[in-house]
């Protein structure tokens, strides 16, 4: 979900971004957790603060999407261990090893691909909205 | 004689040599046709290996429906998992509409499974808006109270993220309890959401606590939950 969201955050900046982090993040807090709203904030707030970045980089550089979702990866691991934390659990060391590591690394592995087909998602996307911009 | 023998033997090999080509449409259309067959009984065999698994569920859940009889019992499928790896939250396809209450207890494969920790109050008849979110022994934010069936020494079994992987989850006791590997661990009377007596699981390692006070019993849940379907849920109140 991380990918996506940073993926399209990227592409259509961070208005956008932020809307889609929060509707995925809702969607989420719906199904699973046991409160609405933490996961919402989370994405909506990884949505927006990528979708900074949106002008100032170029499309078909792959380094930028890649750090991104690291980056967004840690952050959402980090905001788990504090919760954890909060209700004593302080093994920092386990959580980063056995859980945030590998989750980080799938993630940005993914990330790849799924930036590359949202590219091409966007693109299409952008084609429509000129056809629409000519018509008025 | 010896040459017609002779001539008779090469018409046959020469006929039967033929023979062979003619055959082959015939053995290519017999081959397709078991090869379609094979496929056609392979697909039928998984889909019966599938029934058989879903049938060794069912026949379980209900043995425990039976058991349980006392309260109201409702079979359940299980519809979604947490993709995250920090919770081991599931969720049922039924709410409200079919009986499902917050608090009420899940079971399955023979043991506990959990808690209803929130039971949809739409009474739509689709199965996204009719479900319920089902907090599970293993997960961190889990608490049952339970007792050692041996020996009716009561202790908390907490789930533990650092054992989530091993689908274990940690039974903490007063440090004089007799506590050993292998004692079957249910849950107690004490508790206000389960009823006394579900089986949860059986005793894998004890180990004393740091502070001499307490025992951490870990346990091995009946439940597989890595591969959880079918659910029974029951509704319990104190004192029935």
């Amino acid at each position: 979900m991380i990918m996506l969201i940073v993926s399209f955050a990227l592409l259509r900046g961070n208005k956008e971004g932020s809307i889609i982090g929060i509707v995925a993040g809702l969607l989420h807090d719906l199904s699973f957790s046991m409160t609405v709203g933490p996961t919402a904030i989370i994405y909506g707030l990884i949505g927006y603060v990528c979708g900074t970045f949106n002008k100032n980089f170029y499309r078909e550089n792959f380094i930028l999407p890649f750090i991104c979702t690291l980056c967004s990866s840690l952050f959402y691991s980090i905001t788990c261990i504090f919760s954890f934390m909060l209700r004593g659990k302080l093994n920092i060391i386990f959580f980063m090893k056995s859980i945030a590591i590998p989750e980080m690394i799938y993630t940005i592995t993914l990330s790849l691909i799924a930036y590359q087909i949202t590219y091409l998602i966007n693109e299409k996307l952008e084609m429509s909205e000129r056809k629409t911009r000519n018509i008025f | 004689m010896p040459i017609q023998k002779g001539i008779t033997f090469v018409i046959d090999k020469t006929t039967n040599f033929f023979g062979y080509f003619g055959e082959i449409d015939a053995l290519r259309t017999e081959n397709k046709n078991l090869k379609e067959t094979n496929e056609k009984l392979f697909y039928e065999n998984t889909i019966l290996s599938q029934y058989e698994e879903e049938n060794k569920n069912l026949k379980q859940l209900l043995e425990m429906k039976n058991l349980y009889q006392t309260y109201e019992g409702i079979g359940a499928n299980v519809i979604g998992k947490d993709s995250s790896n920090w919770y081991k939250v599931i969720t049922i396809d039924k709410g409200t509409a079919r009986g499902v209450k917050e608090n009420s207890v899940i079971l399955a494969n023979g043991g506990l499974v959990g808690h209803v920790w929130e039971a949809s109050e739409l009474t739509s008849t689709s199965t996204t808006a009719n479900s319920s979110k089902v907090l599970s022994i293993i997960d961190d934010r889990s608490s049952v109270s339970a007792e050692v069936a041996r020996t009716g020494d009561v202790g908390i079994v907490n789930g533990d993220i650092e054992l989530v992987n091993e689908g274990l989850c940690v039974l903490e006791i007063n440090v004089e309890s007799e506590v050993i590997k292998g004692d079957q661990i249910v849950t107690s009377h004490l508790s206000s959401i389960y009823p006394p007596g579900i089986p949860i699981g059986t005793v894998e390692e004890v180990a004393d606590g740091k502070n001499g006070l307490t025992r951490y019993a870990y346990i091995k849940p009946y439940v597989d939950f890595k591969h959880l379907k079918n659910v029974l849920v029951i509704n319990y109140k104190q004192g029935e």
